[in-house]
């Protein structure tokens, strides 16, 4: 199934007010493979984020996931299809525990079965959690409240929420937000294997040499726009995306 | 209508849950388009309406409301005879606590559990909340008229009063004492205030008064209620005993 295109994204435009925080951005993304999207602060990666994963609509373009025309779409009906998102800024539910927070994301495996049996019913999502559990070390943190978890168990915890449903597009919103660096090289290590499994990933990453590492794919936004794309070596030595960004990045990741 | 159709009970709560249905549905679609003190705010509003229109309709009673209501008799409980009918509600509300109870424990009881804690992230989830708020608004459309339609079989009136805005205030008050998200609550907010208005109402005819301070103290120093204060504390003083 590598090398066909996952997900189209063509002339997506929003506008608030007068505002054109996205405009006319166009990019696919290939199954299986790492596509970025990184740009300045205000570039528009968030809004184009929730643009894709249906958190808000746009004004123009079209967001096409596996040839299906999602635009507009209402994001639990973008996870049906088979896209799931993580946020920037953490978004769990803390005052329950992690184990309710990856059950109630798992429980969409279920297939609407079983909403009105016992919790203990829903085997097929139990087991899903388990699994997740065990796969991002959360097994001494399972019966915790989300809320009482570090900032670093917090962001691996909302990737996992997000892996839940077994999605085959995983939007990530800069997962490494805050980061220690040994937290952000496991995060880099997971993110491997998942894309290794065959998951197809779009980030959004602040963290520049990440998504170097990372990337099969790498858009660069600026102002709203696309300023360019290509492999992360294209795309580093491209001198309109130099001059708007790399300089910056570079200051900022050795302060 | 519990006038017409009793003294059979089954049948009587029977209509009393279907006509909930429909009201809560069409309350629920209007209602749940709004959150937190809006949400409030049309639900009393639509209460109001409701009060307004039975107010100012003679088949409903108008301002005199509805006198001789027939006390139904089931399996030899007769509604009028005071310690069976106590029997009956407390029958009642153990099987309303025990549906409710179990339902919380489903999945999708923990949908309404993290509507509550984070509405947003469940669409990010493959749920549509919207379906869930409907769902539970309708759900408590009906256990507050199964209640309600308890009322009547003691005294076989229908006092218009009932439809005033102090009844559902209270229930409310009832809840926000007692500790909002818990089942419990509500029970013990109502047996307190219960128990303070009769010791109040004793001294002085403004137990309003009262019952309205201790509303505010509490959701001052106790925004989660009794429960939410009581419960820690009490494990607390377990787990230093142990």
């Amino acid at each position: 199934m590598n090398g066909d295109t996952i997900l189209n994204v063509r002339g997506l435009t929003v506008r608030f007010g007068t505002l054109v925080a996205v405009s006319d951005v166009s990019f696919d993304a290939q199954r299986g493979h790492i596509t970025s999207v990184i740009g300045p602060n205000g570039a528009g990666k968030s809004s184009l984020f929730n643009l894709i994963s249906g958190a808000i609509r746009p004004s123009a373009g079209q967001v096409l996931f596996e040839g299906r025309d999602m635009t507009g779409q209402r994001p639990d009906k973008m996870l049906a299809a088979g896209l799931a998102r993580s946020f920037q800024i953490t978004n769990l539910f803390f005052e329950l525990p992690v184990r309710e927070n990856l059950r109630l994301a798992a429980q969409f495996v279920e297939n609407g079965r079983g909403l009105f049996r016992g919790i203990a019913a829903s085997r097929v999502a139990l087991a899903r959690v388990d699994e997740l559990i065990e796969r991002f070390a959360l097994q001494t943190r399972a019966d915790e409240l989300a809320g009482f978890l570090s900032h670093g168990e917090q962001r691996r915890l909302e990737i996992a929420v997000a892996l839940a449903a077994r999605p085959r597009l995983l939007l990530l919103d800069e997962p490494t937000q805050g980061m220690s660096h040994a937290d952000t090289q496991d995060t880099e290590a997971l993110i491997r294997s998942l894309a290794a499994e065959g998951l197809s990933l779009l980030l959004v990453e602040h963290d520049v040499e990440l998504v170097m590492n990372l990337s099969d794919h790498v858009v660069v936004m600026h102002q709203g726009a696309k300023l360019a794309e290509g492999p992360p070596l294209q795309v580093r030595a491209d001198p309109a995306v130099q001059a708007a960004y790399f300089g910056d990045a570079r200051e900022a990741s050795h302060a | 209508m519990l006038k017409h159709v009793a003294p059979s009970l089954p049948l009587a709560m029977f209509i009393v849950l279907v006509s909930s249905t429909v009201v809560g549905l069409l309350g629920g679609v209007i209602a749940i388009r709004a959150k937190g003190v809006y949400f409030a705010l049309i639900s009393f509003g639509l209460a109001q309406v409701v009060s307004k229109v039975v107010f100012n309709t003679r088949e409903l009673g108008a301002s005199d409301g509805l006198i001789g209501v027939p006390a139904p008799v089931w399996l030899g409980l007769d509604t009028a005879h005071a310690p069976s009918f106590f029997l009956l509600v407390l029958l009642g509300m153990a099987a309303l606590l025990a549906f409710l109870l179990w339902l919380m424990n489903t999945p999708f009881g923990r949908q309404l559990d993290a509507i509550r804690t984070n509405e947003h992230r469940l669409p990010f989830l493959g749920f549509d909340p919207w379906r869930y708020k409907l769902a539970v608004f309708v759900l408590a459309a009906q256990v507050a008229a199964l209640s309600g339609a308890l009322y009547p079989m003691l005294r076989g009136f229908v006092s218009p009063e009932l439809m005033f805005f102090q009844v559902s205030g209270n229930a409310v008050i009832n809840v926000i004492v007692g500790g909002t998200g818990t089942l419990v609550g509500a029970l013990y907010g109502s047996a307190l205030l219960t128990v303070l208005k009769s010791v109040v109402g004793s001294f002085t005819a403004h137990h309003a008064i009262v019952i309205g301070a201790l509303f505010v103290v509490s959701v001052i120093f106790f925004p989660k209620g009794l429960v939410g204060y009581l419960a820690p504390a009490l494990q607390r003083w377990r787990s230093k005993r142990a």
